[in-house]
């Protein structure tokens, strides 16, 4: 890995392998997100997509191969609170279920200046950041059992926003939300990617979510990757039978459970 | 003022009116045994013998002991030992008994394992028999009792602590909180001791009585408080009294610890979010007359 790699590529990874006793949840997987692009992982459910996730934030040690988020490596667990802050201001994740993921006994707010004031960040950010996810003063001021799914769900993309992370891991970020919901949000998360420049890392099994936000895609199977490319060419002419299947799976007018 | 009225609706809302109740009680109490000097009508422990069983009088509202002291003050005086005692034993175990328990939910593996099998044990102990126990190697008093105890109810306390973080451990949040770089002392203290805090406080009112009623069984024995010091065990066991025929003497501490253990455990029980138990609660009118409704609607058709 040469330095004017490490400028391009947001993200990469190389030989990621995990095991969970005698299973091989993660197998050999190879990717690279650039700096400011947007990956999709698909696949069903048990394919590894979310252990990938985990072992980029670090909550699972890979059993082996390489992670590197801006060119540092973070195969190992973190040593230190100093490294620790400095991994959280590389990427972030969001996670699926926006009724766990916020602490109960905390307002929006709340929990929006304590990342800022562990990242050292200025408060007065707290404000913008309410606005740029589009919550109102009454909801930011709420407690998370008073928002409804997708509120909660702004509330924890500005909770990752506000370490100012180059990458965002979004871990089926909108599919617990209903599909008007979704669709709003997913234009809040388009529009952020055209402000900051983040990358993402969207982990999805909803084709037409990864469509929307990626520009590339991979699929994954059993832990290996069957294909990866341009969303466009994976999605719209696969080069491979599981895919195909996978592409096919999704509900289309006329579509029917015999056919 | 308008802020007091709403703390007030709040609590009066999340205790219910057994909980609310509970709390009246708990707080005469308590305020009986910080202002005893002031609110006793005499020294618990001055004797005059021609007031000996002295029946109740304007000169002793509930009447004297054998030696002519005033009962109303001793009990009075008593609610100082019997509360402390409690307090103590509830204090060290909470102060032993959390951060084991947050240790181990967070490390979860090996570390859980070692500790919850060390509170299992110290759990199958009877804590009355560690308590005598110590006194039989250290002699009797309040400390050994206290220290004993202590240690017998840090399980009491910690089980439910470990079982309550575990739950919040795996919670999405925390792995959140993890991954924006905070660390185990922080999202333990901060977040997760924060939000099981009513179960904590809940179940250290409920061990507070516990303690209460082990003490009392204890100076009743003659092993932790000693006579003449006014305490609500060593009254009860009284039993000169009792078989003279002067029951007030002995009922009337019997029936303040069990009225406060009552009351801690229901305000215990309260806190912690159980529901109360049917015959207690009381039905909004609204689902009332509801019903009333239904029953109407169904007799027409």
């Amino acid at each position: 890995m040469n330095a004017v790699d490490a400028q391009a590529n947001a993200v990469e990874v190389r030989g990621l392998n995990k095991f969970f006793k005698a299973h091989h949840a993660v197998v050999d997987v190879d990717f690279d997100v650039p700096a400011g692009g947007s990956l999709g992982i698909v696949g069903e459910s048990g394919s590894g997509k979310t252990t990938i996730a985990r072992m980029l934030v670090g909550l699972e040690r890979p059993t082996s191969g390489t992670i590197a988020v801006t060119g540092r490596d973070r195969s190992r667990p973190a040593r230190g609170a100093r490294e620790r802050g400095r991994r959280a201001r590389e990427l972030q994740i969001v996670f699926q279920d926006p009724y766990t993921s916020l602490d109960p006994s905390q307002s929006a707010r709340a929990a929006i200046e304590e990342v800022l004031r562990h990242h050292g960040r200025d408060l007065s950010l707290t404000q913008e950041l309410v606005d740029q996810v589009g919550l109102t003063e009454r909801q930011a001021s709420a407690r998370p059992r008073d928002l409804s799914g997708g509120q909660r769900q702004r509330v924890a993309i500005a909770r990752a926003l506000a370490a100012s992370p180059k990458v965002l891991v979004l871990d089926e970020a909108v599919s617990a939300l209903d599909v008007s919901i979704q669709a709003q949000v997913l234009n809040l998360l388009a529009d952020i990617r055209a402000e900051t420049g983040i990358a993402y890392l969207l982990i999805s099994h909803d084709l037409a979510v990864v469509r929307q936000l990626c520009d590339t895609v991979l699929v994954l199977r059993r832990g290996r990757v069957v294909e990866q490319g341009q969303c466009e060419r994976v999605l719209d002419a696969p080069a491979e039978d599981y895919t195909r299947a996978l592409r096919e799976a999704v509900p289309v007018p006329g579509w029917s459970v015999n056919a | 003022m308008n802020s007091v009225k709403s703390t007030w609706k709040r609590l009066n809302k999340a205790l219910g009116r057994s909980g609310m109740l509970s709390l009246a009680f708990l707080v005469v109490v308590l305020l009986a045994a910080v202002l005893a000097p002031l609110v006793a009508p005499a020294d618990p422990n001055q004797s005059s013998l021609l007031d000996a069983y002295a029946g109740p009088s304007g000169a002793h509202l509930l009447g004297a002991d054998g030696i002519g002291r005033d009962l109303l003050s001793r009990l009075i005086f008593g609610a100082r030992t019997s509360l402390l005692g409690p307090a103590l034993i509830v204090g060290v175990s909470l102060l032993i008994g959390i951060p084991l328990a947050l240790l181990a939910s967070w490390y979860g593996g090996w570390v859980d394992g070692v500790v919850a099998r060390v509170f299992d044990l110290v759990y199958a102990l009877p804590g009355l028999l560690l308590a005598v126990l110590t006194v039989a190697l250290f002699g009797p008093g309040l400390t050994p009792a206290v220290v004993a105890l202590s240690i017998a109810y840090i399980p009491f306390l910690a089980r439910i602590v470990r079982a309550a973080a575990r739950q919040q451990r795996v919670s999405p949040y925390v792995d959140a909180l993890a991954v924006q770089g905070f660390g185990m002392l922080r999202i333990t203290v901060r977040h997760i001791l924060r939000n099981i805090a009513p179960v904590v406080v809940g179940q250290a009112a409920i061990a507070f009585g516990y303690a209460l009623l082990d003490l009392a069984s204890l100076s009743y024995l003659g092993l932790a408080v000693q006579a003449p010091t006014p305490d609500w065990g060593v009254m009860v066991s009284d039993s000169d009294a009792m078989l003279k025929g002067y029951w007030l003497q002995v009922l009337a501490p019997g029936v303040l610890i069990v009225l406060t253990v009552l009351a801690l455990t229901v305000l215990g029980a309260r806190i912690s979010g159980e529901k109360p138990p049917g015959y207690l609660r009381r039905r909004p009118a609204k689902a009332v007359a509801a019903e009333k409704n239904r029953t109407t609607v169904g007799a027409a058709a």
